[in-house]
């Protein structure tokens, strides 16, 4: 299977050298074409920074990421805007829903950054609201929307470019339990119905219990990774939660 | 102190957001002083006593209007520090959650507004005294005196004046920031910043007939304008800016609204690059604040219509003082004893007088100006007086005597005994004449029929009087003496031998004198008593315009630039948005730009749609007068619209730029 995304020996330092914190310890792992796989670990453990590197907002210490066998790390300026413009999808915690704007408009307005030739923008909106299942409120502003609508629109804008890639920094962070579940539906929907590939971080083992593969991180390094394969999500909930006791376990040794 | 420290920071903090709001205070001060510092500039310059007693005047008239303009800075400058109060709710709610108390934090609001204050004062009096020197240039100019040397110009009275009007105008400002401090909930203030910009009407249809509303509201206003509503002050003129003001403001609510559905029926442009985001923003924008749109374009109106009123009359004025002084002086002698050979075998005066005229006016009884008023004339020109009086009838030969003293004798007439000339020179008068003289022109003077010599009013003046000719009739003297009527008054015109204040002077003198001696009823102008005239209208209305031009505008300017970046936070995050989402910084930025010029575009374009028509109809009535275009004056009030408010538009840009750009990184 090719390989979407390979992450290869990154480091991210902040600081100076004199005080230096590593967000990231040597970290690589690959994402395939179509695979949807969580980052999970306690606050603090670099799996936003990590993310942030992979989205180019941030930019990576020493080693490699590659898109597509591009080495994002490497690009500045216009390719980086084109890259984060074409290749890349985000879905925020914070819904980051423009509130001037319908949910249609928000929706579009991620194909007319790209230049999307006019006349196939309603149709491409329209495709991918009734796909995530909100052609009912597109006419809506968000403050009208609930949260779970929300973010699915958010879905919606960061799939509607068909994005190489899907970054989800805590989708669920900010919903109540059943708005989540719907979401993470409307994932799996983009996941396995779009073919769409993947990469979330999240904190949460419901949440990460829909993904196909789990990379746990701690202090900046891949501390296990645990494969859903044939298992039923409630298995993998439960295999999810044993790791996390684990990594709880250790952090409580420290003490 | 350290309440004092915190101030200061506060001041260094939201002066970077908010520098276009110390910009208005120091120019509004500047402004402030330079035109109360008129006493100091005119002190140190030679000035005839004439020219003196104007200089009074004009500083009379400065002080009346200053105190209207201390009101609307005032109004200006609490508006603008509530608007910066209501964005700063969040600091005020920290300060109060971390247990200050709320006279602490009062104490740190007045002593900000204190030190803004008095550092504005401070830079804008030092500014003002440094331009008066500056503008005292023009206003000797202005008053046509010679600045032989520069004088350092200084004025305490205006300096005391600003000082206590812009005193007492931040006094205003921190009572009502203490007002509002202490009426504030605390839950309210920490969470100011999540009140959400509704737009007010959803309901497309509803918009469109509010549209159509302010269309019809404004629409009728105009057909009052063109109906004599500027003229009349009654019921009429309420309605005219009643409906005015309110269809403007039916009309912000809606148009941006409207405009928007049209845009979206055309997808190819709706769906381009940032447009969306643009028009939804500026949509918005123009929804959330469609009052102060409404009075920013009211304003702006003023700005226009005064500036190119004003400066339309100093143009009349001179124009007029060209047309009415075709003489160097006219003396008019309102008895018919024919005692005009006292004045004109006076010494003084033979020495004064280089060539003169003296002839005679005639009326006829029962031969009154109704016989050639034509009634299509147009509503303000006001001829009810004039149709009662008997036309004013001069002899052929006077005439050509006339005419030749101006150097116009190709031009001289020669009547036969059937004909009249009817002469003109003011605007309405000939337009009404040049009817009456196209059809049946004749006319009955005791058993007499005349009928014109020409089709046309010969646009002439007669005698230096002011007024200029509203209608003199020339006859063959045949006709006058066939009459056998008693002069109604006599003329003497005339050129003195050098156009010199002191020979001015002297001629003024010797005529005061004769009349006091002698008791006569004589009225008499000079060509140097009109010019004054006029220069003090010109440098009235100059000044009035310059002044209150400058204050609306930057008035207005300041309410949208405070507007604008007051959002600039929550923009901050709308265009974090849009970089996550791939939108390039050149796209970026001219989506910045769009939205802060459409936003500053609307109620300009209003505005001078607003004026133009105004200004047509305030045209119509200078003309009655003389004839010039006041639209010809629109293109310097441009000009200077452009300067002072596109300066506040590149100020509101490039600080929204500024704050935009910091959370990229």
């Amino acid at each position: 299977m090719e390989k979407r995304l390979r992450i290869q020996d990154i480091e991210k330092y902040y600081g100076n050298k004199s005080n230096m914190t590593k967000a990231i310890n040597h970290i690589s792992f690959d994402v395939n074409d179509g695979e949807y796989v969580s980052i999970m670990g306690a606050s603090g453990s670099g799996k936003s920074t990590l993310l942030n590197c992979i989205s180019t907002i941030d930019r990576v210490t020493s080693g490699h990421i590659f898109l597509n066998n591009v080495d994002i790390t490497k690009l500045k300026g216009k390719r980086l805007n084109q890259l984060r413009r074409e290749e890349i999808g985000f879905i925020f915690q914070d819904f980051n829903l423009l509130d001037t704007l319908t949910a249609f408009e928000n929706i579009a307005l991620a194909l007319t950054i790209q230049k999307v030739n006019y006349k196939d923008i309603d149709r491409r909106v329209h495709d991918i609201a009734s796909a995530l299942g909100i052609d009912q409120v597109l006419q809506k502003y968000p403050y009208e929307l609930s949260g779970g609508q929300k973010q699915r629109v958010a879905c919606a804008r960061a799939m509607v470019t068909k994005p190489s890639l899907i970054l989800a920094d805590e989708p669920t962070g900010a919903l109540d339990s059943r708005s989540a579940r719907m979401l993470l539906e409307c994932l799996e929907v983009l996941n396995e119905q779009l073919n769409a590939t993947i990469l979330m971080v999240t904190h949460d083992a419901f949440t990460a219990s829909y993904s196909q593969r789990v990379i746990f991180i701690k202090d900046g390094q891949i501390f296990n990774e645990i494969k859903k394969g044939d298992k039923t999500r409630k298995q993998f909930f439960n295999e999810i939660m044993d790791i996390q006791t684990l990594l709880g376990g250790e952090l409580n040794e420290d003490i | 102190m350290k309440t004092f420290s915190l101030a200061l920071k506060n001041i260094k903090k939201s002066m970077k957001d908010y520098s276009v709001y110390f910009v208005t205070l120091v120019i509004a001060v500047a402004i402030f002083y330079i035109f109360n510092s008129l006493d100091g500039q005119t002190a140190m310059m030679t000035l005839s006593k004439s020219k003196q007693e104007m200089v009074t005047i004009v500083i009379k008239l400065m002080e009346y209007i200053s105190v209207f303009v201390a009101i609307v800075l005032g109004f200006l400058v609490v508006y603008a520090n509530n608007f910066i109060i209501k964005r700063r709710k969040k600091e005020i709610g920290i300060y109060l959650t971390l247990g200050m108390s709320k006279t602490r934090v009062s104490m740190i609001f007045v002593l900000e507004t204190l030190i803004v204050g008095m550092t504005s004062l401070g830079i804008g009096l030092l500014a003002g005294v440094g331009l008066s020197q500056l503008v005292s240039i023009f206003t000797a100019k202005m008053f046509e005196a010679n600045m032989s040397q520069f004088n350092f110009v200084f004025s305490l009275k205006a300096l005391i004046s600003t000082i206590k009007n812009f005193g007492l105008i931040y006094l205003v400002v921190m009572i009502f920031n203490v007002f509002t401090l202490q009426r504030c909930q605390l839950i309210d203030l920490l969470h100011a910043h999540l009140e959400n910009e509704k737009v007010k009407i959803k309901n497309s249809w509803v918009n469109f007939i509010i549209f159509i509303l302010s269309l019809v509201c404004i629409g009728y206003a105009y057909y009052l304008l063109y109906h004599g509503a500027l003229i009349q002050f009654d019921s009429r003129m309420a309605k005219m800016l009643i409906l005015g003001s309110v269809g403007t403001f039916f009309f912000f609510l809606s148009v941006a609204g409207f405009l928007l559905k049209i845009v979206q029926l055309n997808k190819k442009s709706y769906y381009k690059g940032l447009n969306i985001f643009v028009l939804k923003q500026v949509n918005n924008k123009i929804n959330t604040h469609v009052v102060s749109m409404t009075v920013i374009s009211l304003m702006l109106l003023l700005t226009i219509g005064i500036l190119s009123a004003s400066l339309s009359l100093v143009n009349a004025y001179n124009e007029m003082f060209d047309q009415n002084s075709p003489f160097d002086y006219s003396i008019a002698i309102l008895d018919n004893n024919a005692r005009e050979q006292q004045i004109l075998n006076n010494k003084v005066y033979q020495k004064l007088v280089k060539e003169d005229t003296c002839y005679r006016h005639y009326t006829v009884p029962d031969f009154c100006y109704n016989q050639i008023i034509t009634d299509k004339t147009n509503q303000y020109a006001d001829f009810n007086y004039i149709k009662s009086q008997p036309v004013q009838i001069i002899k052929q030969s006077d005439y050509n005597q006339i005419l030749k003293l101006q150097n116009l004798e190709k031009q001289q007439v020669h009547l036969n005994q059937q004909e009249y000339l009817l002469t003109a020179n003011n605007p309405s008068a000939i337009s009404t004449f040049n009817q009456f003289l196209k059809g049946n022109n004749e006319v009955s003077v005791q058993n007499l029929k005349l009928h014109s010599h020409t089709k046309k009013v010969k646009n002439i003046s007669l005698e230096t009087l002011g007024n200029g000719n509203t209608g003199t009739l020339i006859v063959n003297d045949e006709v006058i003496n066939h009459l056998s009527q008693p002069a109604m008054m006599t003329i003497i015109s005339g050129n003195l031998i050098n156009q010199s204040e002191k020979t001015y002077d002297q001629f003024h003198q010797s005529i005061h004198e004769y009349i006091k001696n002698n008791g006569l009823e004589v009225s008499y102008l000079t060509r140097s008593t009109l010019k004054e005239s006029s220069v003090e209208q010109s440098v009235l209305f100059t000044f009035i315009a310059l002044y209150l031009g400058i204050i609306f505008a930057i008035a207005s300017g300041t309410v949208l630039a405070i507007e604008q970046l007051s959002n600039a936070t929550d923009n901050k995050h709308r265009y974090h948005i849009l970089n996550q989402l791939g939108a390039s910084s050149s796209m970026m930025n001219r989506s910045l730009f769009y939205q802060i010029g459409l936003s500053f575009m609307f109620p300009l374009v209003v505005a001078i749609i607003h004026s133009i028509v105004g200004l047509k109809e305030i045209n119509k009535i200078i003309e009655e007068m003389v004839h010039i275009n006041a639209l010809d004056h629109i293109f310097i009030t441009i000009i200077f619209i452009v300067i002072v408010y596109g300066g506040y538009f590149m100020m509101t840009y490039l600080a929204s730029h500024r704050i935009i750009n910091e959370s990229q990184e």
